[in-house]
């Protein structure tokens, strides 16, 4: 943090010249620093003192005022910059500018405050040019994200590398006429030029406004995070990832995942993908879903062979028909539904390369074999959580028995453990305490 | 000296193991029980007509129990502060005394009347007797912090000595020692007001399901005993299909109100498991309810703000959506899922609902479906929930909410299968929302999926006779999962807030960062919040402190 007696030494050293030879930050001690603050009063009379204090406060070198400024939160260093027309200069140095979070809220739909539209104004008069990395966080009503997309279409001067469409509610950029979205969505990626991280979950982007960020930005893309995109297709994503050999995160929904779109993201041209989200979300129930071939992942895998396949599920029981069935890398996976005994087991038999698993919700039956065939094929499994899901608690411990201490995360709900003729609750939290490594409880709600 | 004794029920509206009213007797000359009600005051609070009802019939009950000693109670128009001047005066009194509440609010009241007290010159006895232990001790032993995971709670309490024994009900022949002569009017002065009195209309009102008072809670209690002996199982039973339907055994209500005491179920229990297991001591698991209500009043005794989100230390700022219409519909049983809408009219009708129904309802309105802040679902079960005191609503809704006390918000209650697989029947559904009930199993709890024959055949039409789902669950669940991860993902990231002013980081991280770990809570209070008191600040610190410390006690 703060090093203070360094900014005595350097604030002695502008004044007196000669000394402060060894002003390293590493040994100074609070004995130097007590010594050159007596040095000065005892040079000058009582008065100047204070003085001293006062003058040199506001005459510190820029860099110093820039590197304790990055430690303070914008609203104290928007007190701070009222104090002089030192520190007021250094508040607007291009450096604090990079980064910036803009928060847009109603009092009608949010509790939190929004970023106040003065200081919005000011950031795009004055330091447009200098923001880089910049998200917006729009509550749920459409003004928000109306106000957002005005900001967005003047940053006509801005080259940024980060962008975030953030709804921390429903998601309100859906309710903005698409037109006037992609117009301000447009103006950032053809100024841009150099975006490398662009997050546009839920928004209304489709494939030519996918286009125009291919066209500009293909060089520096790296990560791509368009999850219910619903006016995006198939053949715009794939063109992203022909275009765009350097992106090496990406997260959408299942309906754009193609066998060509995994074989562009393995093409040689292309780098080693890091990460792939894939969202699967039943809008009706019977919902089709088509399937990927297992060589398509055959080929990620041989491309990227470290990659995260992150895979969440949101369907009614019987949909689950097309996967499963063939050998898929896929290593943290999360049904956030209802997922059947018999899915699970193709889970246990087709995913090797399981890291995490969680079950929201299984049903009456226990998971016993379940379990054990997933403790037994997926070596690398390291997370785990059950919700309302029944395991007998032999059959848990045998499972924790087979993973042993690669097991960092075990979330069990209390109900989901049963009590056998081997283990009561009470007893079952040493068994599996035991074979952790460390003190385990299963998660508690409370019963009142 | 003379000793007129006043003893002010507030909670603990019983005659057994009340060790103030033992007080109030012990030695005086006269004794009157007090209750203090401000009938203009019911209107405007928010308490429905159940709680008002039951609230009543205790008073009526102990107003019967004292009847029997030859005495009577007292409940007195106002407010404390402007009735206790007048009564001290008139009645002479010297001694006042009441039960412990260690609510803040309640410490702050009983602050200001004991000051009051004082000035009058009566000598004023608080005894505690609402919880278990003394929660100040249980806080000492915890490094002057509260316990804010019910583990920690529990290996707490666990090295504590057992809580103090009940004591038994007041006799006829202590009564006697301080026979008040009762005036004539009592009736007219002090009787115990009537629903149509504080504002409420009855004509039409179903009978109580859960009757309120002392002598019902104790008979309760005895049939809860044998029930367990019958089902000779003192374990956590697997939730089903009854346990949904008000039980004629169930505690919750009168333990809230102080007509049971909690020592009395506690001891009662204690004594039939080493009875029945012949065991030396039972588990901690065989007090579960009786340890929670413990552990959420423990966690709010010292936090005048628990029961809201902003300035409350312990509660994750999450960015809720201000939605009354949405609010509305839950609260009234309208939201088209069944499952929902029959646990809200069982509550609005009853007064009560099966823990895993508050589970469901409070996750559909929170995290689960409609993103809409757990203190506006706290003030709906506050009106309608029997028994829901200020500390355990409110904290269960922050548990239930993961607003708090370091919870996995990954498990996600589903509207439809979760109610399917508690209740397959459909029962439960077709006694509360009969307009459903000619639905077959199949579709019962998801009838907007009902093939329009079927739902004509069930004179039953979802968009006429009963509301279409308000939410697609599996869109907006997949939405509230993203936003909690937002916001437990950005406490994590302002761990490095140097690191990090010149970078905004969107990598995507893994479904690991569903879980809060307990730094995350202090990150979030030191950065983005420095306008905290160093107060609050060092609560947080040493709360941390106090859960790392769990997984180092082997």
């Amino acid at each position: 943090m703060l090093n203070l007696t360094s900014l005595f030494l350097r604030m002695k050293r502008m004044k007196g010249g000669e000394e402060g030879g060894d002003s390293s930050p590493g040994n100074s001690s609070p004995e130097v620093c007590k010594k050159v603050r007596t040095q000065n009063t005892e040079d000058s009379e009582a008065g100047v003192a204070s003085e001293f204090l006062d003058s040199d406060w506001a005459r510190l070198p820029q860099e110093l005022l820039l590197h304790i400024f990055q430690y303070l939160p914008l609203l104290d260093r928007a007190y701070a910059s009222q104090v002089c027309r030192g520190w007021n200069q250094a508040f607007h140095m291009p450096e604090l500018w990079r980064c910036f979070e803009f928060e847009l809220n109603q009092p009608a739909s949010s509790y939190l405050k929004a970023t106040h539209p003065d200081l919005i104004k000011q950031i795009i008069k004055r330091h447009s040019n200098h923001l880089q990395y910049v998200s917006f966080k729009v509550d749920s009503s459409t003004e928000s994200a109306e106000a957002a997309c005005d900001i967005l279409s003047q940053l006509v001067n801005c080259s940024l590398k980060t962008l975030g469409l953030i709804s921390t509610a429903r998601p309100s950029f859906m309710e903005v006429p698409k037109s006037h979205f992609i117009s301000a969505l447009t103006v950032v990626f053809v100024n841009s030029k150099s975006l490398s991280s662009l997050k546009i979950d839920d928004t209304p982007v489709d494939d030519p406004s996918l286009k125009v960020l291919v066209a500009n930005n293909s060089d520096t893309l790296k990560l791509l995070k368009m999850s219910s995109c619903p006016h995006v297709s198939p053949a715009g994503i794939l063109c992203v990832a022909d275009q765009c050999h350097g992106l090496r995160e990406l997260a959408l929904n299942y309906h754009l995942l193609s066998d060509e779109l995994l074989l562009a993201l393995s093409s040689e041209k292309h780098v080693h993908l890091e990460h792939l989200r894939i969202d699967v979300v039943s809008e009706n129930p019977g919902q089709h879903f088509h399937t990927i071939k297992k060589s398509s992942w055959d080929a990620m895998v041989r491309h990227s062979p470290k990659f995260n396949l992150v895979m969440y599920f949101f369907l009614y029981e019987d949909e689950f028909g097309p996967f499963f069935n063939d050998e898929i890398p896929v290593t943290h996976l999360y049904f956030g539904r209802s997922v059947s005994k018999e899915v699970l087991g193709r889970v246990g038999l087709h995913c090797p390369r399981l890291v995490e698993l969680v079950v929201c919700a299984n049903g009456l039956r226990p998971l016993d074999e379940e379990l054990i065939r997933i403790a037994k094929h997926c070596n690398q499994l390291s997370a785990i959580g059950l919700g309302e899901c029944e395991v007998s608690c032999s059959a848990f411990v045998e499972f924790v028995k087979m993973c042993g201490r690669r097991l960092s995360q075990l979330s069990i709900m209390e109900e989901v453990l049963i009590p056998d003729h081997k283990y009561s609750l009470d007893e079952i939290h040493w068994e599996v305490s035991k074979h952790l490594g460390r003190v385990w409880f299963p998660d508690m709600m409370p019963t009142w | 000296m003379v000793v007129n004794s006043v003893h002010w029920f507030r909670k603990g509206l019983r005659l057994h193991d009340n060790p103030a009213l033992q007080e109030a007797l012990n030695g005086a000359d006269t004794v009157r029980c007090v209750y203090i009600l401000d009938p203009w005051f019911a209107g405007a609070a928010n308490v429905g007509i159940n709680r008002w009802r039951f609230l009543l019939e205790a008073l009526e009950d102990l107003d019967n129990s004292l009847k029997k000693l030859n005495s009577r109670l007292f409940v007195v128009r106002g407010q404390p502060t402007d009735v206790f001047p007048r009564l001290l005066k008139e009645w002479k009194v010297t001694r006042l005394t009441f039960e412990y509440d260690p609510e803040p609010y309640g410490k702050e009241r009983d602050g200001a009347i004991m000051k009051m007290a004082q000035e009058f010159g009566v000598e004023t006895i608080v005894r505690n007797s609402h919880t278990l232990y003394n929660l100040d001790r249980i806080i000492e032993m915890n490094n002057n912090s509260p316990p804010l995971t019910f583990k920690r709670f529990q290996t707490i309490v666990s090295r504590l000595e057992l809580p103090r024994r009940p004591l038994p009900p007041i006799t006829q022949q202590q009564m006697d020692k301080c026979r008040t002569k009762m005036a004539d009017n009592h009736d007219q002065l002090y009787s115990i007001p009537s629903l149509e009195e504080l504002g409420f209309r009855t004509e039409g009102l179903p009978p109580a399901i859960w009757q309120g008072g002392e002598s019902e809670a104790l008979d309760r209690l005895n049939k809860h005993l044998d029930k367990k002996v019958w089902v000779a199982n003192l374990e956590h039973p697997r939730v089903n299909t009854c346990s949904l339907y008000a039980s004629p055994t169930g505690l919750s209500p009168y333990l809230r109100f102080g007509c049971l005491s909690c020592r009395v179920l506690y001891y009662n229990l204690r004594e039939l498991y080493m009875k029945l297991r012949k065991r030396c001591s039972p588990p901690l698991s065989l007090f579960g309810q009786l340890l929670w209500r413990e552990f959420f009043y423990t966690a709010a005794t010292n936090n005048p703000n628990f029961d809201r989100m902003d300035g409350n230390p312990i509660c994750v700022q999450i960015p809720w959506d201000q939605n009354p219409e949405a609010l509305a519909k839950w609260a009234e049983g309208r939201t088209g899922f069944p499952w929902i809408d029959a646990i809200m009219t069982q509550l609005r009708q009853e007064g009560w609902i099966h823990h895993l129904a508050r589970h469901a309802v409070a996750c559909f309105l929170t995290r689960g479906d409609l993103w809409v802040s757990w203190e506006s679902g706290m003030r709906v079960f506050e009106e309608l929930l029997l028994d829901a005191d200020w500390s355990v609503n409110a904290g269960s809704w922050m548990w239930l909410s993961c607003s708090a006390f370091f919870q996995q918000f990954f498990h996600c209650y589903c509207p439809v299968g979760f109610g399917r697989r508690t209740d397959p029947s459909g029962d439960y559904i077709r006694r509360y929302i009969p307009i459903l009930k000619d639905y077959p199993n199949r579709y019962i709890y998801e009838p907007w999926n009902a093939p329009e024959s079927v739902q004509k055949a069930a004179n039953c039409v979802v968009g006429v006779n009963y509301p279409k789902p308000m939410i697609n669950h599996a869109e907006g669940s997949r939405l509230n999962i993203e936003r909690m991860k937002q916001v437990y993902q950005q406490l994590s990231h302002y761990r490095g807030l140097s690191k990090s002013t010149n970078k905004t980081d969107l990598n995507m991280t893994n479904i690991s960062t569903w879980t809060s770990q307990p730094c995350c809570l202090s990150v979030l209070l030191l950065l983005l919040w420095p306008y905290l008191a160093m107060q609050t600040l060092a609560v947080v610190l040493l709360m941390h402190k106090s859960n790392i410390s769990v997984y180092c006690c082997l």
